[in-house]
């Protein structure tokens, strides 16, 4: 399944979690539910501090008597079905807290049973180019670096955050980084391999801290472009396809250098270019693309209704709206050199000066939507880049009217320091990080994951029967706010404590105070509610299953939902003892079966894709698993009631049918509203 | 530092005025749900948070359980909380507002008072905030929109300092919905009046257990803390009630008397209604009649002794806008058994029926022609076409 963990690291996992969860509770013997609690709270991860509450139950009642408390956590218990919705307030407070500068930082978990940022100036590179921070909308994706593979990604945010703030915003400055930011916003640097994030101000307490350019970005690889047709009404040669990379270096010279024309003569396209050398390259090229171009004093031209309505389409219409197509920029580097190769030809320039302080490559442009695609294009290559706006009415180049974008790019300064005590530019004195005064604004999209954009940006623990009942609505309530909590139910099943009544989560036949056996009835005659199906159907990020028995699953779930910004939901087995009867000294063996009879599959659901994470080479009857409880037990009298553990059996291998087509099924489902 | 403050003039409805006094105060959470007529001031604040001139986190809660609910977290972790309900709603939170006083944290309500279902009814007595009258809770009923404006603010200090919990009434639509001209102070004042929330040992500097289980061995104790607290807090009203008219010059009490300093007859009632009482006195006090109105403030904490002494020897008629239900007397009046002479109760204006200045008049000449044919309990403005 997952990495085994070493019993080195559960028992560290576990005296961390004893620190949370003291011993001197009154659970009974044989119940899981302490172990359960210190797996969770034993996982937040460093620097985090757990904040819980606990709903009424098993779980509340035993540990919580007064004046003693097994809780070393702040942990509040509110009433029976609320815990989520208390926790979502204690977490709203938190906000709130930290917009003014409350700096801890927490997981907040829920126990139930069966219940940084940047200034106004900051521009952010999203898959509609680089917008204002202001500009950010929850229906923008931001182009991230996954810090586990380093690739560039989409990633879509889950909430935009926005307030007022009047303090000091922390200004770093180099060559190649400029951000202004707040003093807890993460800056995530690379420390040998890996990514981490540290707090902005931690910037001044280091000597000098790395930053790297350096990204991986895959791509698709796609040799041949093939090129639309034109649906009627052309009498002209139509071309089906060319090879990708000539026709990326076709683009690259056309959205530099390119126009388009169009007269009684023809659709004319038109590439200008003064230098005979480049005039001789681009008409070799269009040759071998089969275009059939004239070459004239000052430009290579050929005529293609075909071609010039694709680019008037593709590459925006007029000097000011050229672009490189969204196709072109999916691919990988390959081919994506290509392209950036004849628009510096066209539009850049290479400086000959070796000058440490210039960068040795520069595009210039006034669209700006080139501009974006051309810094997208340079960092999935690899390259450094920046950009310097002029609006000077006094440069050359400059008309005043519009500015005039101009991208320095290096390939190999990928890599630079951010010294706190060194000055920028020793005669200006500037300083390379410093604070700020500022008043106004500030924002930071949240991301479904990654969490590391391109601009130029940081968790609640209880056990009985009510996150399936009464406890769903403020459960549901709670994630479909997008609260940032761990709701984990540890699920036994029935309302245990107040002495095994039925619950919607109880299995069909079993026999409860509520649903007891007696002439007419074998138990409970309902199938028990798929608390996952429900809670997967919010558009949770992250909801799974999880046995204790299978300590190495649990354990990796439990730091995935630490990982991840938003509500979680664990669904965790937890064979009761005393509701169940069986003997104390039994429940990890029950723990045990309940999956290998495929009656606990082990799941997760992200983002709506299942994954089956287990899946037992030879699943067991359920009567194994059924014949050691009480509960069960009218079922296995003088005679076998047959018919009983046929539905049972039946419903048990449907339901695990569902969840491994649905795992399979997720394997292959690309998504294309991504 | 007498009057100093520079008051501005502005027209509010009263749901508006809560919104605008809790807006300048700025607690860190508000979480509601909307219901009748509430609706207008989680509205006319969730338009502040759009706006940005607010730094709240409001949470649109699924219920309104969940909103108290999340209320209660937010004030376990030592932050400002308030929240605004009526009737269904309101009992909808019963079981939160027990543990709100149960865990004797700090929080403002505002509660548009609305009759209670079945059957349904979306206008204005007393039933929904009187079943809730001895949760713990401190209970003040306002009249007009000033003094919901300025009761907000007064309640913001008033809760933190006694640790308990405080609703915030007034009639729904009557004042809720009703446009008056009121002064309000200017944010830094209202900042400065209210100051920063007082520091308590809670969730965020302090890993404690909130909400402990008490066996038969404690938990006695716990509710003989809550009511001694209740009874502290008395003093600490008249305080705040004397720094308020200190910074902006408008006096307010425990309760409100009208001319009862001589009165033969006073008349004892809540909220709006009890402008309709005072004209209908001042009408009957040119005609040479000795009477009064007493408006009491707050419910809970219930200024007895001081009451008593109020209505010494005076014939005290209640008019309570809330039903009977096989009691000697309605809710209200019950609080006034011994304290006066003699005690009538009239119960009125149930579901919004109309309250009228004439009708109060009526009353009043009831009682003073005729007291003797009174009987102890009467319904003002039965129906009996559709009994």
């Amino acid at each position: 399944m997952t990495n085994k963990l070493e019993n080195k690291e559960v028992l560290q996992i576990w005296e961390k979690g004893k620190e949370s969860f003291s011993s001197g509770h009154r659970t009974c013997a044989g119940c899981f539910i302490p172990t359960i609690v210190r797996t969770v709270l034993g996982n937040v991860p460093k620097g985090y501090e757990p904040i819980t509450s606990v709903a009424t139950g098993c779980l509340e009642v035993t540990s919580t008597i007064w004046p003693h408390t097994s809780w070393g956590t702040a942990n509040i218990h509110n009433a029976f079905e609320n815990s989520a919705s208390t926790l979502s307030g204690v977490e709203a407070a938190y906000k709130a807290f930290k917009k003014k500068g409350f700096d801890k930082k927490y997981k907040f978990v829920v126990f139930a049973g069966d219940g940084g940022c940047y200034s106004e100036d900051t521009n952010i590179l999203t898959a509609r180019g680089f917008i204002s921070v202001k500009d950010m909308t929850l229906k923008d994706k931001f182009w991230s670096i996954n810090p586990k593979t380093n690739q560039l990604e989409l990633i879509k945010a889950e909430k935009i955050h926005k307030y007022k703030y009047d303090g000091k915003l922390i200004r770093a400055k180099s060559k190649f980084v400029d951000f202004l930011v707040t003093p807890n916003h993460n800056i995530p640097i690379k420390l040998k391999n890996n990514w981490e994030f540290i707090k902005a101000e931690e910037l001044f307490t280091r000597y000098k801290t790395p930053f790297t350019r350096k990204f991986n970005w895959i791509g698709l690889n796609q040799n041949k472009f093939v090129l639309p047709k034109i649906l009627k009404g052309n009498y002209q040669k139509e071309y089906n396809s060319f090879l990708m990379s000539d026709w990326l270096k076709f683009l690259g010279w056309f959205i530099s250098e390119g126009s388009l024309s169009h007269s009684d003569s023809g659709y004319l396209v038109r590439i200008y270019q003064s230098n005979k050398k480049n005039r001789k390259e681009i008409f070799e090229l269009l040759e071998r693309m089969g275009l059939k171009p004239f070459e004239c004093s000052r430009s290579v031209d050929f005529q293609s209704k075909q071609i010039y309505n694709y680019l008037e389409q593709n590459c925006g219409k007029g000097v000011y709206e050229k672009q490189i197509p969204k196709e072109v920029l999916a691919l990988c580097k390959l081919q994506l050199i290509n392209i950036f190769d004849t628009l510096i030809k066209g539009d850049g320039s290479i400086s000959k000066q070796i000058n440490r302080n210039k960068p040795k490559i520069i595009f210039i442009t006034s669209s700006q939507k080139l501009k974006d695609g051309f810094i997208e294009l340079c960092l999935k290559l690899g390259f450094g880049c920046n950009l310097t706006i002029l609006k000077d009415n006094n440069s050359k180049l400059c008309t005043g009217k519009v500015p005039i974008y101009r991208v320095g790019i290096s390939k190999t300064a990928l890599d630079h320091m951010i010294y706190s005590k060194r000055s920028l530019y020793e005669k200006q004195g500037t300083k390379q990080l410093v604070q700020e005064n500022y008043l106004g604004n500030v924002y930071c999209p949240q991301l479904v994951k990654n969490h590391i954009v391109i601009i130029e940006r940081n968790g609640c623990i209880s056990a009985n029967g009510n996150s399936v009942d009464i406890g769903l609505q403020a459960l549901s309530g709670m994630i479909e706010r997008g609260h940032d909590i761990l709701y984990v139910l540890y699920n036994n099943e029935v309302y245990s404590n107040t002495g095994a009544q039925r619950s919607g989560a109880s299995p069909i036949f079993s026999n409860t105070s509520t649903t007891p056996i007696g002439i007419d009835s074998i138990g409970k005659k309902e199938y028990k509610k798929d608390i996952m199906q429900i809670i997967a159907s919010h558009d949770i990020p992250y909801a799974a299953t999880a046995n204790p028995y299978y300590l190495d699953d649990f354990v990796s779930k439990v730091k995935k939902a630490y990982s991840i910004d938003g509500p979680k939901f664990l669904n965790v087995l937890m064979p009761c003892t005393f509701s169940w009867k069986f003997s104390t000294n039994l429940t990890l063996e029950m723990c045990k079966l309940a999956t290998e009879t495929n009656i606990w599959p082990v799941y997760e659901v992200e983002q709506g894709k299942y994954n089956l994470n287990y899946i037992p080479e030879n699943p067991l009857p359920v009567d194994d698993y059924l014949k050691l409880q009480g509960r069960f037990k009218h079922l296995f009298g003088e005679k076998i009631n047959k018919d009983a553990l046929d539905i049972i059996q039946k419903d048990v291998n449907k339901k695990f049918d569902y969840i491994k087509k649905m795992s399979d099924f997720s394997k292959t489902y690309s998504d294309e509203y991504e | 530092m007498m009057f100093m403050t520079k008051q501005e003039k502005i027209l509010l409805t009263g749901g508006e005025a809560v919104a605008y006094a809790v807006m300048q105060i700025d607690p860190e959470v508000v979480a509601a749900y909307p219901i009748t007529p509430q609706t207008s001031i989680i509205e006319t604040y969730a338009k502040y948070v759009s706006d940005g001139k607010v730094n709240s986190e409001m949470i649109l809660a699924e219920s309104e359980h969940s909103a108290l609910s999340a209320c209660l977290g937010a004030s376990a972790f030592g932050a400002r909380a308030f929240t605004a309900t009526s009737s269904q709603g309101l009992l909808y939170m019963n079981e939160i507002i027990y543990h709100f006083s149960g865990l004797q944290l700090p929080m403002v309500m505002a509660v548009g008072n609305r009759a209670i279902g079945a059957p349904i009814n979306i206008h204005c007595d007393h039933s929904d905030s009187f079943t809730v009258k001895d949760s713990g809770w401190i209970q003040v009923y306002c009249e007009n929109v000033q003094e919901v404006y300025d009761t907000i603010l007064m309640a913001q200090k008033i809760t933190e300092k006694v640790s308990m919990p405080i609703m915030v009434m007034q009639d729904g639509f009557y004042t809720t919905h009703s446009l008056q001209p009121i002064f309000v102070l200017p944010k830094d004042d209202v900042k400065e009046f209210v100051g920063e929330k007082l520091k308590t040992e809670n969730l965020s500097n302090t890993k404690m257990t909130m909400g402990e289980f008490l066996l038969q061995d404690s938990y006695f104790e716990t509710r003989y803390q809550m009511g001694k607290a209740l009874e502290d807090s008395l003093d600490i009203i008249k305080e705040i009630h004397n720094e308020f008219y200190d910074l902006i010059g408008r006096k307010y009490d425990l309760f409100e008397s009208y001319l009862t300093s001589d009165a033969e007859i006073v008349f004892v009632l809540l909220s709006s209604s009890a402008q309709l009482l005072k004209e209908a006195c001042d009408y009957y006090r040119e005609k040479g009649k000795k009477v009064g109105v007493l408006r009491p403030r707050f419910l809970r904490p219930l200024p007895c002794e001081e009451l008593k002494k109020e209505l010494k020897d005076k014939i005290v008629v209640v008019l309570d806008r809330n039903g009977i239900y096989g009691s000697e007397y309605s809710t209200l009046a019950n609080e006034f058994k011994g304290y006066g002479k003699e005690l009538f109760n009239v119960i009125y204006g149930l579901g919004g029926r109309d309250f009228t200045l004439n009708d109060a008049k009526k009353i009043v000449e009831l009682f003073i022609n005729s007291k003797d044919k009174q009987p102890k309990v009467q319904y003002y403005g039965l129906r009996n076409d559709i009994l």
